[in-house]
């Protein structure tokens, strides 16, 4: 069962990269086109930055060597390298709330 | 990021796509080693921009076993040196690429790592540390360590050639010293002496080539000094004075080609054979059965070639 943490008001995640702390981890809550999303913020590469990603829709590409992870289809790396962690995401009475996948 | 300033993105995806588009089917390399992957002693440093001349890493792996030694090709964006970052002031960012791609090399246990690329050389240089576990030096380096060997196998190879060079610094002098102690040492090759051949910078790069004038003043000198080609360094001279062919019939050749034709290695020139085609859209008729197996759209495609072989 997910178990959901409160990230702030959703307002405070406008378009946009944000990064985050959740316990140990750090994440990186996304608005793109409005949409939510979360996911880890080092790319499974070589730990690259991935809060600094160039984005295109909804596709991520970490900073150092362009691996691109599509956040609709899960974080798939698409040249078919390692796939990017994407944590559950929902919006509760005008709080963010992550649930973080391993 | 400023408007004017590709992405990484749109880099690496070029390297990316152009390069498996120029690629002969013999071509391999590893992007990255896993843990527990294959070790080599030599590992050649595939740089980024090398894609587009796969000849030249082939060549260098050819010419490696005509000595004797087997090698590991590793490289390409995901082992990139960071000189990209380094030119777009990404430091932090440089410094990273630098040391991942490093330490990626430790993953297959080298005694030595050669780079082909200037760059690469000089953000190896850059960024060692203490104590790392294995050799980086310019592959001329190791050709000239192997010269006497290699000088048993050669045949004559009847050219005259012009060398180009870059002396900024002393690594680029010592490159262009073993280069042109490898040229005299191939039977038959008259090197002429060009009082043009001097190449600004590290190399002559996409983003810094050498300026238009300079570069006609060098075939125009080749030319009128009846100069078969002009021989050059780095796959980046080679890439940017390729085009030189169409107006003053002098050819370009990377020096391990006339390595190579000494050394009896057959060799095919992707990005030449494109380059001379005169236009992006004969590059794309002439690699549309390839644009169409590896399911890359075409619009992209011909982007990607404006970008990377018309630059």
């Amino acid at each position: 069962m997910t178990e959901w943490t409160a990230v702030g008001e959703e307002q405070k995640f406008g378009e946009g990269l944000h990064p985050i702390t959740l316990g140990r981890r750090q994440v990186v809550v996304a608005r793109l086109s409005g949409k939510l999303f979360a996911f880890d913020a080092l790319c499974p590469h070589a730990q690259g930055p991935m809060d600094r990603s160039e984005v295109e829709g909804a596709i991520v590409s970490c900073p150092l060597h362009a691996w691109r992870f599509d956040l609709e289809q899960g974080g798939k790396e698409l040249h078919g390298y390692r796939n990017l962690t994407v944590h559950d995401i929902k919006v509760t009475d005008g709080q963010v709330l992550v649930g973080m996948r391993e | 990021m400023s408007s004017t300033r590709p992405s990484y993105t749109t880099i690496f995806e070029t390297v990316r796509g152009v390069g498996k588009l120029l690629a002969p089917d013999d071509f391999s390399y590893v992007t990255e080693i896993p843990t527990n992957g294959p070790e080599s002693q030599l590992i050649i440093h595939l740089s980024c921009m090398a894609h587009y001349t796969p000849h030249v890493p082939m060549l260098a792996r050819k010419i490696l076993q005509k000595i004797g030694l087997d090698c590991l090709i590793l490289g390409g964006p995901e082992s990139c040196c960071g000189e990209l970052h380094k030119h777009f002031q990404d430091v932090d960012l440089e410094k990273q690429m630098a040391k991942a791609a490093m330490f990626g090399f430790r993953r297959a246990k080298p005694h030595t790592v050669l780079s082909i690329c200037p760059d690469c050389d000089e953000q190896f240089r850059r960024h060692a540390v203490n104590r790392q576990p294995f050799k980086h030096s310019n592959i001329s380096q190791l050709f000239v360590e192997h010269l006497d060997t290699l000088k048993k196998r050669m045949r004559e190879v009847n050219l005259r050639v012009i060398p180009h060079f870059h002396t900024i610094n002393e690594a680029r002098q010592t490159d262009a010293r073993n280069m042109l102690q490898i040229l005299n040492a191939i039977p038959g090759l008259k090197l002429i002496e060009a009082q043009h051949a001097l190449g600004p910078g590290l190399h002559c790069q996409t983003l810094h080539p050498m300026p238009v004038d300079d570069q006609a003043r060098m075939f125009d000198e080749a030319r009128d000094l009846g100069a078969d080609a002009i021989v050059v360094p780095y796959h980046s001279c080679y890439r940017q004075h390729c085009k030189m062919q169409l107006t003053h019939g002098v050819e370009v050749h990377h020096y391990f080609n006339l390595l190579a034709m000494a050394l009896d290695i057959p060799f095919t020139e992707p990005f030449k054979q494109m380059r001379m085609l005169g236009d992006v859209d004969s590059v794309i008729q002439a690699l549309r059965p390839k644009i169409q197996e590896l399911g890359y759209d075409e619009d992209v495609v011909r982007t990607q070639v404006a970008r990377a072989i018309f630059c």
